[in-house]
């Protein structure tokens, strides 16, 4: 097999290596008027890998979702590539792409809308199989989709085949959600904020179960979210991002005993905590002012409009990501000057 | 299965807490009916002259008469039924197939094919109706086919814009992205994941279609752009236009009756149909 | 001290197309004691945002207030004709919902939506009317409130037109501001400002509030006394700390539970088995028999009744 353009010749320690990723939407526009560009992901790195849950953390508009979607190449970057298991995913030939599509899955939000209201169950999870020609018989095909249904706790499974969303609770349909993810064993599953839409008791479930099946297939997760507290019992590595930029990555622990950056201290800090008394005596860090708009962000440091710690320098100059010990890396100039020998 | 099935007794039940949608629906089956049986229900051929005496006011024999040539107006509209009522369904789901086929390709695609696609629609939208049939009739003659022909070309813009607003809104929810994710092909998303999820705004749209089509029909019939050699309400109204100042009513009340009551029927049913399908607000229970 | 508002046994019923009924509120009994802020925590479709509504008769058809009584001071509210009604909601009562978005009107100033509340239950003429709805911006700490007071809602981020909506609810001072899941649709860092603002409003100028919300975190935060609902009951309630430490029912020991924490690391985390139950056919006695781990033969028959376990501290169990 001819070595073709987007095979790199790196060694394959990473599932997944997201390089200077930039996604950048343009409104649209009248004939003579300059169209606006919204930065909604500026120049983001990062990897997984196999096996390991990474967290993406951020509020609305820091461009987690777009990243989501670039990944599973819904969308072309503007700039920057990823690189699948040593293959540029944006130059793979037609037969290839059809194999990366099996890898790389996703879990929406929203159990409702992800789930097409006019199809069954059995509809909606024969489709994998279908259409990468894994069964073809109808017996075949529900067979694997009973055991799919059986493995995501949905049973008896013959009981959930002719439902339709409408007819199942938000915990179901989100199994489903799960099943038609996980049908054709990916290597890797977005999962875009899959908890936030349920209720606090049935989140619990839907962890456990993702937990779960991340063992059983030997899956990594990319798991975006805006709440720190689910990823403190799912995540290994969790990575912040403020308006379209990266501003710290570590290891769970590390981000949350020891946070660096100002946004990821106040977000911790802004994190309702189920303990009247830890709560009422914790130092608040509420920051002042609304997110920037992704169309017109902030120069130089895009935090800086609401850092509490902001400096002369923060308004002209964008931070590096810089390494601090323990697998610990943060952009800001608080800890620029502090390089480590 | 059991799921849509019991979906369509739910609408049905719903429909028929509304009476008047309900007598419409019968209105309209026994219209068909009465097309479809015209050769048990009438003796007379409609177009036979000489059935009776001209001119013969409504009798025994003849329930509405007949017209100058003794034509018995009766059997013009039982046989008529099937000419406005065929037409009127052959042009709405011709229109809607086509419109229906462009505008979700428009929507999907987007950008370059949405841009051309709806440009050609427009221009079909601003054909003048009239225009085309006289064109039509001057090069192909007078039949039917042309004014089923017509009343498609003219129509299917509508549709088409109806659905492309459709599949726009739906082309970004999430079991569409995770269909592409899927590896699913574009035009499998298109018409089994999005366009079932079009059907109520569509049916709606394709019950005033058909009456739409049978207005059209009988405008253009009345214009004498019909047909020649069957009869149809607009074809009997036409022929009976010169009877409109003496006081032979039957020739053309009956013909207008008909066509009136037929349209109003539909009208109904789309109405009631769109009350029941589209977002049930009033009945919907209130959630936490 | 007499509370400020006294719900008892209210019921609220909705019909359904085939004539069933959803009990939304099934006897619920509540009550906030002035300058109190008191949360009522449920998952959804407890019935939690219904009482909101039925306080201020806001329920249209299908639902209905079948029974119960809410006592405004000395008032009831639910025999006031609607023409008295009107007159205490927005001045006496007042409710902020939770999207800003659905309840802005978006082709009226801001100002004007304010001021509208303001002329409408104070009678000011149009300049005081002004200079209030300026300085009730302030208060909710809006910034340049003149160039909002000009603004249109679209102009506005959305804890911005979220503190419009605080503005409008506290323009007239009500006695009671009821909160609708005020939060729920906004980033978490919008969210403490909020939060924050709440707790302002509360201390500065001794508003009771009643917070409904499915946070434990909030509830934490700034309730002072907290009521745990359950497929349209009330089943336990009580000071926010002694329920936090020690909650009695098992689905408020079962909800808490289930919370993530940021602070430990869960291998395991608990969760309820089985689902809500239906409200159009709850289940028979106790409506989380289905679902308690302790559940006993009484559980299946007879509906528990609020009982004082400890001081200021009520629970709806036979297990207790």
């Amino acid at each position: 097999m001819p070595a073709g353009v987007y095979r790199i010749g790196l060694p394959m320690h990473h599932l997944i290596e997201v390089r200077n990723i930039k996604q950048y939407f343009t409104t649209r526009k009248f004939l003579f008027r300059q169209p606006l560009w919204i930065r909604a992901v500026d120049d983001v790195s990062f990897h997984i890998k196999e096996g390991e849950t990474l967290g993406l953390v951020g509020e609305s508009g820091c461009g987690k979702t777009t990243i989501g979607l670039l990944i599973l190449r819904l969308l072309q970057p503007t700039e920057g590539n990823i690189v699948f298991q040593d293959r540029n995913i944006f130059n793979l030939p037609r037969n290839e792409l059809l194999r990366f599509r099996r890898d790389v899955q996703i879990v929406f939000q929203d159990p409702y809308s992800s789930l097409n209201p006019r199809k069954t169950v059995e509809q909606v999870l024969s489709r994998p199989y279908r259409i990468h020609g894994i069964a073809k018989k109808k017996v075949d095909v529900r067979e694997m989709v009973e055991s799919i249904l059986d493995d995501v706790g949905l049973t008896p499974p013959e009981f959930f085949l002719n439902k339709y969303p409408h007819e199942m609770s938000g915990g179901q349909r989100q199994r489903v959600a799960i099943a038609r993810a996980i049908a054709l064993k990916p290597k890797l599953i977005i999962a875009d904020e899959a908890v936030s839409s349920l209720d606090v008791s049935i989140r619990a479930q839907i962890l456990n179960l993702m937990k779960d099946v991340q063992k059983r297939y030997k899956l990594a997760y990319l798991f975006i979210t805006h709440d720190l507290a689910t990823l403190r019992s799912v995540s290994h590595r969790v990575a912040v991002l403020y308006l379209g930029k990266l501003v710290e990555v570590g290891t769970t622990e590390e981000i949350l005993k020891n946070p660096l950056h100002p946004y990821t201290k106040s977000l911790l800090a802004s994190v309702p905590v189920a303990d009247p008394v830890y709560s009422r005596q914790r130092e608040p860090i509420v920051l002042s002012g609304d997110m920037p708009s992704p169309i017109s962000p902030p120069s130089g440091c895009r935090f800086h409009t609401r850092c509490p710690f902001v400096k002369e320098i923060c308004i002209s100059e964008e931070p590096v990501m810089v390494d601090c010990e323990n697998n610990h890396s943060v952009a800001c100039t608080l800890y620029s000057e502090e390089l480590p020998i | 299965m059991t799921g849509e099935v019991s979906q369509i007794g739910h609408y049905w039940r719903l429909y028929r807490k509304d009476k008047v949608a309900v007598i419409a629906l019968l209105y309209i089956i026994l219209i068909i009916l009465a097309g479809i049986f015209a050769p048990v229900i009438t003796k007379f051929p409609p177009l036979l002259t000489g059935a009776g005496p001209s001119f013969a006011s409504p009798n025994a024999q003849h329930f509405m008469g007949t017209d100058d040539l003794g034509r018995d107006i009766f059997s013009g509209v039982i046989y008529g039924a099937r000419v406005s009522m065929g037409v009127g369904f052959a042009a709405a789901v011709g229109s809607s197939l086509i419109g229906l086929f462009i505008g979700t390709i428009a929507a999907y695609y987007g950008r370059t094919y949405d841009m051309i696609l709806m440009r050609i629609t427009e221009i079909f939208f601003v054909i003048p109706m009239v225009f085309l049939a006289i064109l039509l009739v001057a090069f192909f003659g007078s039949s039917v086919w042309n004014v089923i022909f017509v009343i498609i070309i003219l129509s299917w813009p509508r549709t088409a814009r109806l659905v492309r607003g459709q599949v726009l809104a739906l082309k970004q929810r999430d079991f569409v992205k995770a269909s592409k994710a899927l590896g699913e092909r574009d035009f499998y998303i298109m018409f089994r994941e999005i366009l079932p999820n079009t059907l109520a705004p569509i049916i709606v749209n394709g019950s005033i279609e058909v009456a739409r089509a049978i207005v059209v029909e009988a405008g253009l019939s009345f214009l004498g752009l019909g047909s020649t050699d069957l009869t149809s309400w607009g074809i009997m109204l036409y022929k009976s236009q010169r009877f409109l100042v003496q006081q032979i009513w039957w020739t053309f009340s009956f013909p207008g009756v008909a066509l009136f009551s037929t349209v109003l029927s539909l009208n109904v049913i789309a109405d009631t149909l769109n009350t029941i399908l589209n977002p049930r607000i009033r009945k919907r229970v209130v959630r936490q | 001290m007499k509370p400020l508002l006294t719900v008892e046994n209210l019921k609220t019923y909705f019909e359904t197309d085939e004539g069933a009924f959803v009990r939304a509120n099934d006897g619920v009994r509540l009550s906030v004691c002035a300058g109190e802020l008191v949360a009522i925590v449920g998952e959804s479709g407890c019935g939690k945002s219904t009482v909101a509504l039925s306080i201020l008769r806001l329920i249209k058809h299908p639902g209905r207030i079948i029974e119960g009584t809410v006592f405004l001071r000395d008032t009831e509210l639910l025999k006031l004709s609607e023409e008295r009604m009107r007159k205490v909601r927005g001045k006496e009562v007042s409710i902020v919902f939770q999207n800003p978005v659905t309840y802005l009107n978006p082709v009226m100033r801001i100002g004007d939506q304010i001021m509208e509340n303001a002329i409408f239950h104070l009678g000011l003429d149009k300049r005081s009317a002004e200079e209030k709805v300026l300085e009730i911006l302030r208060q909710v700490k809006i910034p340049s409130p003149e160039r909002i007071y000009q603004s249109y809602p679209h102009e506005l981020s959305g804890g911005m037109k979220q503190r419009v909506l605080f503005a409008i609810a506290i323009v007239c001072q009500p006695l009671l501001v009821i909160l609708d899941e005020p939060t729920t649709a906004l980033d978490v860092t919008i969210q403490a400002q909020i939060l924050q603002l709440i707790k302002e409003l509360r201390n500065r100028l001794r508003m009771s509030m009643i917070m409904i919300t499915h946070d434990l975190g909030i509830v934490a935060d700034i309730a002072d006394r907290v009521y745990i609902m359950y497929a349209g009951k009330i089943v336990e309630y009580g000071d926010v700390f002694s329920i936090f430490r020690e909650p009695l029912h098992p689905y408020s020991r079962a909800l808490l539970n289930s919370v993530l924490s940021i602070n430990e690391y869960k291998e395991n985390l608990v969760s309820i088995p089985g689902s809500v139950p239906d409200l159009r056919n709850p289940p028979t006695g106790c409506r989380f028999h289905p679902r308690c781990s302790r559940r006993m033969d009484r559980c299946f028959k007879e509906i528990p009744s609020l009982q004082e376990e400890k001081d200021g501290h009520f629970v709806a169990c036979w297990g207790v």
